[in-house]
C-alpha cells in the first residue's frame, strides 16, 4: 500500500474500524515508512486533544415534563384533527354527494323545461318552416342534411346505373 | 426493563416507559445538540423537540435499526436544519460568543477553558458535513457504519468527510497537537 493511500485510511484503521486486509496492510507499511508514523502521531495527538473538550450540559430539572406536556399538546391537537377528519368523512361527503345530485337534478329538470317550453312556443307559431329551423337548430339537427332525400332503393339503383355507364360507352 | 421492552411499550403509548428511554439519552442528546448550536438553552429545547419528534414517529421506528442511531438521526437533522435557518436569518443565531483564536495567550495556552473553547472554535470552523462526522465518531463514538446509515451516505463517504475533518482541525489545531505530541 502507497503512503497517499495509507494516510486516506489511517483514521479508520486508528479507530479499529479497518478491514482484516488493510488492517494488516497498514501495519506492514508503518513499521517501514517513518511519514506515515509521524502522520499517526498527529492524528492520535488530535484524538486525544478532542477528548480534552469535556464541556457537557445537564438536562434541566423540567426537562421530561416539557417534553411530556408538548407530548399532550401534540396528541390533543391529532385527536381534535382526527374529529374533524372524521365528521368529514362520515357527514360531509355524504351530505355533499347528495346535494350534488339534488342539484344536478334542479338543473336538469328546469333546464329540460326551458327548452321544451321554447319549441312548443315556436310550434305554436303559424310559420311551420321557420319552426322547423328553429327545431332543427335546438335540436342540433342540421348535421343530418348531409343524408340524401331518396329512398335506399332510389340510392341504389342510381349507383348501379353510375357503375354501368362506362359499360355503355 | 431493557431498551427493546422499553421502545415496544413506547409504541403502544405507554408514557412512562418512553420517560425512562428519555432519560437514557437526554444528556447525550442536549451535549451533540449543544455542539451543534453551541447555546444551552437552544440545545435542550432542540433535544426536546427532538424527543417530542421520536415519541410522534415511534411506529416508524424498525427494530432492526439500533435505537440510538435512529434517535441520533433524527437529532443530527435537526440541528442540521437550525443551523441552516441561522444561515438564512443570522441575526437570528442566539450562538455564545466565543473568543477569536488570536485571542489565547501563549501562557494560557494548557487552561482547560481556553483549550475547549480553541477545540470548539476549530470545530464549528469546519463545513457541516465534516462537523457532523467528527462530533458522532468522536464524541457519541458512533462506529462507521452506523454513521453511514445515519447520515443516508456510504462507508467511503464517512471516510473520506472525517479524513477530511481531521486534516483540517490538525490544520487549524497546530499549535495545540505539537505541545501534545507523543
Amino acid at each position: 500500500m502507497k503512503c497517499k493511500k495509507v494516510i486516506k485510511k489511517l483514521a479508520i484503521f486508528l479507530d479499529g474500524q479497518a478491514g482484516e486486509k488493510d488492517n494488516e496492510a497498514i501495519s506492514n507499511h508503518l513499521k517501514t515508512c517513518q511519514c506515515c508514523g509521524q502522520e499517526v502521531k498527529e492524528l492520535t495527538s488530535l484524538s486525544f486533544l478532542l477528548k480534552q473538550e469535556k464541556e457537557s450540559v445537564q438536562a434541566s430539572p423540567y426537562f421530561w415534563n416539557k417534553i411530556e406536556q408538548a407530548i399532550i399538546q401534540a396528541e390533543t391537537n391529532r385527536n381534535v384533527l382526527d374529529t374533524i377528519w372524521e365528521w368529514v368523512n362520515r357527514t360531509l361527503i355524504p351530505v355533499g354527494a347528495t346535494a350534488v345530485v339534488v342539484l344536478g337534478l334542479f338543473v336538469g329538470t328546469n333546464l329540460g323545461s326551458v327548452i321544451y317550453t321554447n319549441i312548443a312556443q315556436i310550434l305554436n307559431q303559424d310559420n311551420s318552416s321557420l319552426a322547423q329551423q328553429e327545431i332543427n337548430q335546438s335540436l342540433n339537427l342540421n348535421t343530418l342534411n348531409d343524408f340524401p332525400q331518396e329512398s335506399i332503393g332510389e340510392i341504389y339503383t342510381g349507383l348501379l346505373a353510375e357503375s354501368n355507364l362506362p359499360e355503355q360507352r | 426493563m431493557d431498551e427493546r421492552e422499553l421502545i415496544s411499550k413506547s409504541k403502544q403509548g405507554d408514557r412512562p416507559a418512553f420517560r425512562q428511554l428519555v432519560e437514557k439519552y437526554q444528556d447525550s442528546v442536549i451535549n451533540m445538540s449543544y455542539r451543534f448550536l453551541r447555546n444551552k438553552e437552544e440545545a435542550e429545547e432542540a433535544a426536546q423537540e427532538v424527543f417530542l419528534k421520536v415519541y410522534l414517529s415511534r411506529n416508524t421506528y424498525q427494530h432492526q435499526t439500533k435505537f440510538s442511531t435512529w434517535l441520533f438521526k433524527i437529532a443530527v437533522n435537526y440541528c442540521l436544519n437550525k443551523l441552516r435557518d441561522r444561515k438564512k436569518f443570522p441575526f437570528s443565531r442566539l450562538e455564545e460568543d466565543l473568543p477569536a483564536p488570536a485571542e489565547f495567550q501563549p501562557d494560557k495556552l494548557l487552561e482547560q477553558e481556553n483549550l475547549n473553547r480553541a477545540i470548539r472554535k476549530a470545530i464549528d470552523s469546519l463545513p457541516d458535513q465534516q462537523r457532523t462526522v467528527i462530533l458522532l465518531n468522536q464524541f457519541e463514538e458512533f462506529s462507521y457504519q452506523e454513521m453511514a446509515r445515519m447520515l443516508d451516505c456510504s462507508l467511503s463517504a464517512i471516510e473520506s468527510r472525517l479524513f477530511r475533518a481531521k486534516e483540517n482541525l490538525k490544520r487549524i489545531l497546530a499549535p495545540f497537537i505539537k505541545k501534545d505530541e507523543i
